[in-house]
């Protein structure tokens, strides 16, 4: 039980962390679906940076700063040269992988994927003095890498700051009601591109999380739909951060319940689909419980396309 | 009295066209200015121009004596000038107050705290005569209480000169009275309104002076006391207006259009519940009610592009509710649909396919097949002709037409495959006064023929002009249905706000 709670926690990180930057890009208005090419440029450049300086968090800082250009070419190009979205955002995912595959043959010179390799230095548990023995609480609380933390400690934080500060209600204003935002006097702009650049960052971490994490190494197509579940959680907790983490975490149990059950009888590959099952069953719920609510926010593409 | 607001010579083209041509406007404060016009008169263009949103060719600008240059609308709100839009600017989920001191400056803090600005703003209300639950979400909010957030919003931010672009055309008669009485409090506390209308009832009840725009220029400036709503017309249009020749109905009560205990909506569209009505031939059945409150779930499942839950409908004796959107149409229903733009043409396409659409499967459109582009063209030049649309040739992109012209090509379409019932959503809406008349006329033949219309309108002049009968819809159900004679407004007014 507390393995399975652990391990869900775990999965639940990077999809939680993408997820966050879904939101931000929700709530500026950005329809953003390249979050998986993110975090996969983010599982690369994490490699790399680690491989160059033997530190994680250098490695996790240069994923970062990569997500971050990579956001911002993706808003300049649909914010400011009227691409559109939805191509823009498979346009990168598509980018991403070939080019972190790409990339892993020039540079490590294998291809699948790299690992056991000295100079990358992954990222250490952390124990909590104290609560560490606090039986079974210590358990599920103590004992993970720090971005486990970090992941957990955003949630509160970015709710505060969408709520509670004027920053976050100017940016919110902006997602929902771009005329009202602009005759406010916002630079509404300014707030898509910081915005979606925050997100890249977010998902570069995300990156780090999976390729620096709990295991040091970085295969091809490393994240494999953890971007999409990040989206399908913001959509599901209707972009506000403690909901979203909740969806986020059932996407991290689905994760873990697809490895554990392997070997027990019943076909892997049946197993393998529980998280895409319950990405769709989200979904559907989710729009049964929509029926007939107004909605906040929602990036309407035919809306947008007629203006 | 002084004058507070100089424009002079103000001149801006699109293109070849003037928007607005030589215009010299001299407001007074405290006055209630109104400025009519047909669309594309320039009154917009004007307005814009003085709120910094749109910049003149040539011309200047004084304000308070002071020759200035409005470069933005944050210039404008600096000077004490603002404007409340017809599309409202507000923030559907946030509460009416955090809505007020959006985008103000935060005073030195990060954190949100709204509260602040609470016996500020409470103060312009008791002022004003604005009041409105300040904790209450937009979104909950009627169209009436939007627009007084509106108004809170600009005079919370100093404005002196408040410019009203076409404030009544979403506002029942009752809420219609209250904006005019928050008008004449904003005016006994020394502010000045521009009121942009081309209601003529309303700007003769509540202006001191009324300017008239029409093809960019301005025709004149007169003082309300001298004219009468005649006038003004003239000032407008250029020619008299002959009022519409209604008729009564014929003896003969045959049903067209039968609609039994209806119940539909879904995400996109507002429940309706308990709808039951009939139409006649040779009736016309006005539907009056606040936009939102069920009209266009009702048109769509009559039109066929919304299922029903439950209820059924029938047309012409044949129970209808299941069949198709085509079927209908091969049935003999015709749909003025309430967007033109997105519902109602194919913009890219030209006058003469939009004219075609919905016969272009049938003789003789088809031939062999093939579409008989001969037919096509004897069709529309016929249409086009008939319905005097001011178009270069029928090949010309219908985009390229002002909304008018627009509309007439969709009535024109539909009204040329003889439907036996005409369902017709805001017909005229944002359309001249010209062709509204012309096309309100259309409707009064389609019923002098015989055949049946559903007039749904969020117009009560035009519900009122054309119906015989009156059916009110309020969240979703009927609310009341009247004989035209006993809908006086204050009636209708009652049952679009569920009371009466």
């Amino acid at each position: 039980m507390t393995q399975l709670i652990i391990s869900m926690i775990r999965c639940a990180t990077p999809i939680l962390l993408a997820a966050l930057g879904g939101i931000i890009c929700e709530r500026v208005g950005v329809f953003n679906i390249a979050l998986e090419g993110m975090m996969l440029f983010g599982a690369f450049f994490a490699i790399y940076g680690s491989y160059l300086s033997g530190s994680a968090w250098v490695g996790a800082l240069v994923a970062m700063a990569v997500c971050g250009a990579v956001g911002f070419i993706f808003v300049e190009l649909v914010e400011n040269l009227g691409a559109e979205p939805t191509i823009t955002g498979i346009g990168i995912n598509t980018l991403a992988l070939g080019m972190t595959t790409y990339l892993m043959k020039m540079v490590f010179g294998e291809g699948g994927s790299i690992s056991a390799n000295d100079r990358i230095a992954g990222f250490e548990r952390v124990e909590i003095p104290l609560v560490k023995q606090i039986p079974f609480l210590g358990e599920i609380f103590s004992g993970y890498t720090p971005l486990v933390y970090i992941t957990f400690i955003l949630v509160p934080v970015l709710a505060f700051w969408l709520y509670r500060t004027h920053m976050g209600i100017n940016l919110r204003a902006v997602g929902e009601e771009v005329h009202a935002a602009q005759a406010a006097g916002l630079n509404v702009n300014r707030f898509r591109v910081l915005g979606v650049m925050g997100a890249g960052m977010l998902c570069g971490l995300a990156g780090a999380h999976l390729s620096l994490g709990y295991v040091t190494l970085f295969s091809e197509n490393m994240t494999n739909g953890r971007g999409f579940f990040a989206y399908v959680a913001v959509v599901f907790g209707k972009a506000d951060p403690v909901s979203v983490m909740i969806a986020a975490l059932v996407f991290g149990l689905a994760d873990t319940l697809s490895t554990k059950v392997q070997g027990n009888g019943i076909p892997s590959s049946l197993v393998l689909m529980l998280p895409y099952v319950v990405t769709i069953l989200a979904l559907m719920v989710r729009s049964t419980v929509a029926k007939g609510e107004k909605k906040h926010f929602h990036i309407n593409l035919t809306k947008e396309a007629k203006e | 009295m002084n004058e507070i607001i100089k424009l002079e010579k103000i001149e801006k083209h699109f293109g070849n066209v003037y928007a607005n041509k030589d215009i010299n406007l001299t407001i007074m404060r405290g006055d209630v200015h109104s400025i009519v016009g047909e669309n594309g008169a320039g009154k917009s263009t004007l307005m814009n121009i003085l709120y910094g949103m749109v910049s003149p060719d040539a011309g200047n600008i004084y304000y308070e004596g002071k020759k200035i240059e409005i470069k933005s609308p944050h210039d404008a709100i600096a000077l004490g000038i603002g404007m409340v839009h017809q599309h409202f600017m507000l923030v559907p989920s946030f509460t009416v107050m955090e809505n007020i001191v959006l985008g103000l400056p935060p005073r030195g803090e990060k954190i949100w705290r709204p509260e602040r600005f609470r016996s500020e703003i409470t103060a312009i209300m008791n002022d004003f005569g604005l009041q409105v639950d300040l904790d209450t979400r937009i979104e909950n909010l009627s169209v009436g209480m939007k627009q007084r957030v509106e108004i809170l919003k600009i005079l919370y931010r100093g404005a002196r000169v408040i410019i009203l672009d076409e404030p009544t055309a979403i506002l029942t008669p009752q809420e219609t009275q209250e904006l005019f009485s928050t008008i004449r409090l904003l005016i006994r506390n020394d502010h000045t309104v521009i009121f942009i209308s081309h209601k003529l009832r309303e700007v003769m009840e509540i202006s001191d002076k009324i300017s008239a725009l029409r093809d960019g220029v301005l025709i004149d400036t007169v003082k309300r006391e001298d004219v009468s709503a005649k006038d003004v017309a003239y000032m407008m249009i250029g020619r008299e207006l002959e009022p519409l020749q209604r008729t009564g109905m014929d003896g003969e009560k045959e049903i067209c259009l039968q609609v039994a205990d209806l119940k539909a909506g879904d995400t996109t569209h507002a429940a309706i519940e308990n709808i039951s009505f009939c139409l006649h031939k040779g009736e016309i059945l006005g539907v009056a009610g606040v936009e939102g409150n069920g009209q266009s779930t009702l048109v769509d499942t009559i039109v066929g592009a919304l299922g029903t839950d439950s209820g059924n409908i029938v047309f012409d004796g044949e129970d209808i509710t299941d069949c198709s959107i085509g079927e209908r149409m091969e049935k003999g229903i015709g749909h003025i649909p309430e967007d033109r733009m997105t519902e109602g043409l194919a913009l890219p396409l030209s006058a003469e396919k939009n004219l075609i659409l919905g016969i272009q499967r049938k003789e003789p459109i088809r031939k062999k097949g093939r579409i008989n582009w001969k037919e096509a063209e004897r069709i529309s030049e016929e249409l086009i002709q008939a319905f005097s649309v001011k178009i270069k040739s029928r090949k010309e992109s219908v985009a390229n037409l002002s909304g008018g012209n627009m509309q007439k090509i969709v009535v024109a379409r539909e009204l040329n495959r003889e439907p036996k019932l005409v369902i017709a959503c805001q017909p005229t809406r944002g359309v001249d006064i010209g062709s509204s008349k012309y096309i309100r006329e259309c409707l009064l033949e389609v019923k002098k023929k015989g055949g049946s219309v559903l007039l749904v309108s969020a117009d009560l002049d035009e519900i009122q002009e054309l119906s015989d009968r009156i059916i009110v819809m309020y969240d979703g159900r009927i609310s009341g249905i009247l004989e035209a004679q006993e809908a006086t407004e204050v009636k209708l007014g009652e049952l679009m706000f569920g009371r009466g």
